[in-house]
């Protein structure tokens, strides 16, 4: 799955040359939304970071289009671990003297985006612990329990342990706030 | 029906009833994600520069200001400290820079012929890749009309011992000019619409040093400065003679400063050179701010609402953005007005070399 991370710059300009522009937009347009709600759930990043962290992912994949044979795969995680090095950069980032914005459980911007129950079981999503709450979003994403698997380097046993772990938490949770209750 | 398999079956009614809540959340959160992004611009910056590991400009889509850009940028008000207090970027210092105002062509010509012969060769550097291709769209956007249709209000924070006097179609800043410089400055404040600018400096204490406003026309450009230190003021009209072309001021240059277009033009330029970064998030001036970080140690925070410029610091000096509606009110802010009794001089000389094709008129 994962591309010749190695290719010479020749290759990868003459292999741009077989980029299909309307297939690359129109993916573009489906994943991007997609990616960045992943982003953001993974990992806490805002809305705007995970913007950010998106379009670079899908730079990256543009210029290796022709190799990848799991497009979508190989950008989620392209994304993914872009991501988390972004979310340790930012806690890195030294204060000066203006406070840095640490970001909510969800981005405020994708709150006031979201009707309130649908912020709810966001919200109580990005409550889970970090291992069980990257297992969710990815299986919200729609990817395999081997595609997670690969994607976290863990073994398919433990995927389906933190699933069935955060599942049942979630149930929990959401229980006490009811479908239409809000 | 046992007591087992009711269990069973009220746990999977429950199992799908957890998996429908989630998958719901799920397309929701992509509706709102996708009504939040500006998806066509994006995909254009990707497929014009993305991914080819070049810099380029990501391409511009229809512009895309936020519905209510004023908000956050209503009330200017004095700027917060230096981020950096104390520290300075190493830099070629320039003994003397000349700051266009956003005047039309003469300006903007004399100003890149000064600035490029003060600060070295207009040299724009191997830019790197664009990493923030979608938050600088954006400003991008924010910056092109209509954004341009606001009234920018820029206060910049200028180094101490800075001295500053009013030119024909701009201003000479001089960073060391010796002590007890009459026209020493800690402030300069700008106001722009479209291309009529006018910039007034301030010493520490808020006394005035000078007011000027550069009104460009379709053939020329009018100055008039009102210096506070001696109570003098003048006019000066540049006039382009016909077959005169304007040489545009590069941008990424080292050493480029606002020319034509002023602030947000200036921003657009360096933005195009593909030398911003997203560096996080901080609060500036009560705005969550994006900051951009540039790699010759320029530093911009813009507005997640607007993607308009918050603040830029550059070395030793910090500038701090408001964006107005056009109203009368702030409209008025552009004019210059002569007190009474102060003396009318002759305009000081063109600044830079002369040039062919620019000649000078001077009016009282």
């Amino acid at each position: 799955m994962a591309p010749d991370e190695s290719a010479p710059a020749a290759t990868v300009r003459a292999k741009l040359e077989d980029v299909n522009p309307a297939e690359v937009g129109a993916f573009y347009e489906r994943e991007m939304p997609r990616l960045v709600l992943f982003v953001t759930l993974s990992t806490g990043l805002d809305v705007h970071a995970a913007a950010d962290v998106a379009q670079t992912a899908f730079e990256k994949a543009l210029s290796r289009w022709a190799t990848l044979h799991h497009p979508r795969a190989w950008l989620y995680r392209v994304a993914h671990h872009e991501a988390i090095a972004r979310s340790k950069a930012l806690r890195r980032e030294v204060p000066v003297d203006v406070v840095p914005d640490h970001p909510d459980h969800l981005s405020p911007a994708l709150a006031a985006e979201l009707r309130a129950e649908q912020r709810e079981v966001m919200a109580r999503l990005r409550g889970l612990s970090p291992n069980q709450c990257q297992v969710m979003t990815w299986t919200l994403a729609g990817f395999s329990d081997a595609e997670i698997a690969g994607a976290l380097g863990i073994s398919t046993n433990a995927v389906k342990q933190r699933r069935f772990y955060a599942r049942r938490i979630l149930a929990k949770r959401l229980a006490s706030t009811p479908e239409g209750s809000r | 029906m046992s007591r087992l398999s009711r269990a069973r079956h009220r746990a999977h009614d429950d199992d799908a009833e957890l998996d429908a809540r989630l998958a719901r959340a799920w397309e929701d959160g992509v509706a709102a994600v996708a009504k939040m992004l500006d998806l066509p611009a994006g995909r254009q910056a990707l497929l014009a520069g993305g991914g080819r590991g070049t810099a380029g400009a990501p391409a511009s889509a229809a512009p895309a200001v936020a519905d209510d850009p004023v908000p956050g940028h209503a009330a200017p008000a004095p700027p917060a400290a230096s981020p950096w207090p104390g520290s300075r970027r190493p830099r070629q210092r320039r003994r003397l820079a000349v700051r266009a105002l956003a005047a039309g062509g003469a300006v903007a010509a004399l100003a890149a012929v000064t600035v490029a012969g003060v600060t070295g060769a207009f040299s724009p550097g191997q830019a790197p890749p664009v990493r923030a291709a979608a938050f600088i769209t954006r400003v991008k956007d924010a910056l092109s009309p209509p954004g341009e249709n606001l009234v920018g209000y820029a206060r910049t924070t200028l180094p101490p011992g800075t001295a500053i006097v009013p030119t024909v179609g701009g201003w000479a800043m001089t960073e060391r000019p010796g002590k007890g410089s009459p026209l020493t400055a800690a402030a300069l404040i700008t106001w722009t619409y479209h291309n009529d600018m006018t910039a007034s400096a301030f010493t520490g204490s808020g006394r005035p040093v000078f007011a000027a406003q550069v009104t460009p026309a379709r053939h020329g450009t009018t100055t008039v400065a009102v210096n506070y230190t001696d109570s003098t003021w003048w006019r000066a009209v540049i006039t382009l003679e016909p077959g005169f072309r304007i040489p545009r001021q590069p941008p990424c240059a080292p050493g480029a400063s606002p020319g034509a277009g002023g602030w947000p033009a200036f921003i657009r330029g360096e933005l195009s050179c593909g030398v911003y970064r997203a560096g996080g998030r901080q609060w500036v001036d009560g705005i969550d701010a994006i900051r951009l970080t540039g790699s010759r140690g320029l530093v911009l925070w813009i507005s997640p609402a607007t993607y308009l410029p918050v603040r830029q610091a550059d070395g030793g000096q910090q500038t701090d953005f408001r964006w107005l509606r056009a109203t009368p009110a702030s409209l008025a802010r552009l004019r210059v007005t002569v007190p009474a009794g102060f003396r009318a001089v002759a305009p000081p000389p063109l600044a830079g070399p002369k040039r062919a094709g620019l000649s000078e008129t001077t009016t009282r």
